[in-house]
C-alpha cells in the first residue's frame, strides 16, 4: 500500500515537473478559442439553411453532370450507355482536353524550374550561417562595423523578402500580372515561381543551417569564401534533400496551375470556367476530373522520384 | 558525368521542353503598352489608401473599418474551415494509419482478427479517397459547391475543408506510422484494446508535430480563404477585386498589405510556437 502511494506521489511529482510554457498555453488556447468561436459568429447561417431547396438544387446538378449522350438516351442499356459515355469522353479529350492537359503540366514544370533556380541563388544570402560577415568561424581580425551591419542587413532583408514572396497567394500575383502580360503563360509562370521560390528558399536555407558543420568549417579554415562553401560543400551534400523539396513543390505547382487558368490562361481551369459559362455541366465535370487526374499523375511521378532519392540519400 | 549533373541537366532539359510546349517566349514579356498600367499599379504601392479613393461618394474614415472587416471575415472563414479539417484530418489520420495500430493489437484479442481485416481494407480505401479529395483544388471545390448548392457561405468553408482534411489526414497518418512504438507496445502487453493503444500510446507522441503542421495549414488556409473571395466568398479577395475593378489601386495595396501583415504575423507567431513545442520535446 505504501509502495503504491509513493508511486502515485512520484507520478504527481513528474506531473508537476512537466515542462510548462505560458506562451504556448495562452497562445494555443486563444487559437483553439478562435477555431470554436468562428462557428458562433452567425456568418454561416446553419439554422436558416434550407435543406429542401438545397437538395433539389443538388439533384438537378447531379442529373446534369452526366455525359450529355447519356442524358439524351435514358432508355439505353447499361452497355450502350457505357459506349456513349466513352465516345463522349474521347471527343472531349481530342477537342480540348489533351491540349489543356499538356499546357497545365508544361506550365507547372517551367514554373518550378524558375522557382528552383531563383531559390538556389537566394538561399546562401538567406542562410543564417552563411549570410554573416564571417561565416562559420570567428574572424582573424576585428571586422569593421559596417561589414557586420551590411551582412546582417542582407541576411534579414533576404529572409524577409522570402517571407513576403511566399505570403502573397499565387492566384493574386497572377491576377495582377495578367493585366500587363496578357493571357499567355507568363503571369502564371511568374506567380508560381515567385511563391515557390519563397518556400524553397526557406526550406533550403533551413537545410544549410542544420547541416553538420565538419565540411563547411574545414572548407572555411582552408580559406574558402561563402559562395565556395555553398557551391562545393553545401550543395553537393544537400542535393538530394533539396530535390525532394523541389519535387514536393512541383506537385503543388501542378495543382495550382490547373486553377490559374481561371484568369484566362489556357490551363484546365480556363476550359472548366468556359464549360460552366456555356452551362455544359457535364463538360465542366470532365475538366474537374481531368484536373484531378493531372494532379494524381504529378503526385505519382513526384512520389516515385522522392522514393528513389530517399533510398539513395 | 556525375549523377548530380545528370539530374540537373535533365531538369534543365525538361524546363526547356515544357517552355517550348506552352509556347513561352521572352518577347511576350516586353513591348506591351500595358506595362504602363502595371507601373501605375506598382507606384500605388508606395501610398496605400487610408480612406476611400472617391471620398466624395462615401463618408471618409470607414475604409479602415472595411479593411478590418475583410481581415475579420478571412480569419473567421479560415478558422471555421480549419476546425472542420482538424476533425476530418483526425478521422482520416486514424483510419489511414490503421496499419500502425493494428499491428500493435494484442494477438488473440477479442477484437483483433475481425477488426484488422476490416481496417486493412479500409486503410487502403481511405488513403485512395484522401488522394482523390486532395487532387481537386479548393477553388474547384468552391465552384462545384456553388453550382450544386447555390450561393452559400458554408460552401466556401467546405471547399477549403475537404482538400485540407485529406492533406491533414495524410500527414497525420504518416506521423503516426512513424511514431515511437515503445509506449504503445507496453500498453498492448497490459491488455489495452487497439483503440486505447492508439489514443494513449501513439497519439500523444505526435501531438507536437501534429500541432505544428496544423498551424502551417492554418497559414495556407488564410491564403486560400482570401483567394476564395474572388469566387463569391465574402473574404478579403472580394473586397480587393471590387477595388481593382474600379482601378482604385491605392485601396488594392491597402488590402494587400493588410493580408500580408496578417499572414506574416501569424507566421512569426506559429514559428515561435513550433520552436517551443520542439524544445519541450527535447527537455
Amino acid at each position: 500500500m505504501s509502495e503504491h502511494s509513493t508511486q502515485l506521489e512520484a507520478v504527481a511529482e513528474l506531473r508537476r515537473a512537466r515542462p510548462r510554457d505560458r506562451f504556448l498555453r495562452v497562445g494555443l488556447s486563444c487559437f483553439a478559442l478562435l477555431l470554436a468561436a468562428s462557428w458562433f459568429t452567425g456568418e454561416f447561417g446553419i439554422r436558416e439553411f434550407d435543406w429542401e431547396r438545397r437538395w433539389a438544387n443538388c439533384e438537378r446538378f447531379l442529373s446534369r453532370v452526366v455525359p450529355f449522350p447519356m442524358q439524351e438516351h435514358p432508355e439505353a442499356s447499361f452497355a450502350e450507355k457505357l459506349g456513349l459515355a466513352g465516345g463522349w469522353l474521347l471527343d472531349r479529350w481530342r477537342e480540348s482536353g489533351a491540349e489543356a492537359f499538356r499546357y497545365t503540366l508544361g506550365l507547372s514544370v517551367v514554373a518550378i524550374v524558375f522557382a528552383g533556380v531563383a531559390s538556389l541563388v537566394s538561399l546562401p544570402l538567406a542562410s543564417r550561417r552563411l549570410a554573416t560577415a564571417s561565416p562559420l568561424v570567428p574572424p582573424h581580425r576585428e571586422l569593421p562595423a559596417w561589414q557586420r551591419w551590411l551582412w546582417r542587413l542582407i541576411g534579414q532583408g533576404c529572409r524577409f523578402l522570402l517571407v513576403l514572396a511566399r505570403s502573397v497567394p499565387e492566384y493574386m500575383i497572377a491576377f495582377f500580372l495578367v493585366v500587363a502580360l496578357g493571357f499567355n503563360a507568363w503571369p502564371a509562370v511568374l506567380a508560381l515561381a515567385i511563391h515557390n521560390a519563397g518556400i524553397l528558399g526557406r526550406l533550403g536555407s533551413e537545410l544549410v543551417d542544420n547541416m553538420p558543420s565538419a565540411v563547411p568549417v574545414s572548407q572555411r579554415s582552408l580559406g574558402a569564401g561563402r559562395w565556395q562553401i555553398y557551391a562545393f560543400g553545401a550543395v553537393p551534400s544537400l542535393f538530394s534533400r533539396f530535390l525532394i523539396f523541389f519535387f514536393y513543390r512541383w506537385e503543388t505547382c501542378v495543382r495550382d496551375a490547373t486553377v490559374l487558368g481561371m484568369l484566362g490562361i489556357p490551363t484546365l481551369g480556363y476550359y472548366l470556367l468556359e464549360a460552366r459559362a456555356k452551362d455544359h455541366l457535364d463538360e465542366m465535370l470532365f475538366f474537374v476530373a481531368l484536373g484531378s487526374v493531372t494532379v494524381l499523375i504529378g503526385d505519382l511521378l513526384s512520389a516515385f522520384v522522392r522514393w528513389r532519392l530517399e533510398r539513395t540519400s | 558525368m556525375g549523377s548530380r549533373r545528370m539530374v540537373l541537366l535533365l531538369i534543365g532539359v525538361a524546363g526547356f521542353l515544357a517552355a517550348w510546349l506552352i509556347q513561352l517566349e521572352p518577347t511576350q514579356l516586353f513591348g506591351k503598352a500595358q506595362w504602363h498600367q502595371l507601373g501605375v499599379f506598382f507606384q500605388a504601392a508606395l501610398s496605400p489608401a487610408l480612406t476611400y479613393e472617391d471620398g466624395a461618394v462615401v463618408p471618409e474614415g470607414l475604409f479602415l473599418m472595411e479593411i478590418a472587416e475583410a481581415l475579420y471575415k478571412t480569419l473567421i472563414y479560415t478558422a471555421a474551415a480549419i476546425s472542420l479539417s482538424l476533425v476530418g484530418g483526425l478521422v482520416f489520420g486514424f483510419l489511414g494509419s490503421a496499419k500502425a495500430w493494428l499491428s500493435l493489437a494484442a494477438p488473440g484479442h477479442v477484437w483483433g482478427r475481425a477488426l484488422s481485416a476490416i481496417a486493412l481494407t479500409g486503410h487502403f480505401f481511405v488513403r485512395t479517397v484522401m488522394t482523390v479529395l486532395r487532387s481537386v483544388h479548393e477553388i474547384v471545390w468552391a465552384i462545384l459547391f456553388l453550382q450544386a448548392l447555390g450561393a452559400e457561405n458554408l460552401a466556401a468553408v467546405f471547399a477549403i475543408a475537404i482538400p485540407y482534411s485529406a492533406t491533414l489526414g495524410k500527414v497525420f497518418s504518416e506521423l503516426i506510422d512513424e511514431a515511437p512504438r515503445a509506449a504503445a507496445g507496453a500498453l498492448r502487453d497490459n491488455g489495452a484494446s487497439p483503440v486505447q493503444v492508439y489514443v494513449f500510446g501513439l497519439l500523444p507522441a505526435v501531438i507536437p508535430d501534429l500541432l505544428a503542421y496544423l498551424l502551417y495549414r492554418f497559414e495556407c488556409g488564410l491564403r486560400s480563404a482570401a483567394v476564395l473571395g474572388f469566387f463569391g466568398a465574402p473574404t478579403l479577395g472580394s473586397y480587393l477585386s471590387l477595388s481593382w475593378g474600379e482601378r482604385h489601386y491605392h485601396e488594392v495595396w491597402a488590402y494587400l498589405y493588410a493580408l500580408l501583415a496578417l499572414i506574416v504575423a501569424f507566421d512569426f507567431w506559429s514559428g515561435a510556437v513550433r520552436r517551443r513545442l520542439t524544445v519541450g520535446l527535447e527537455s
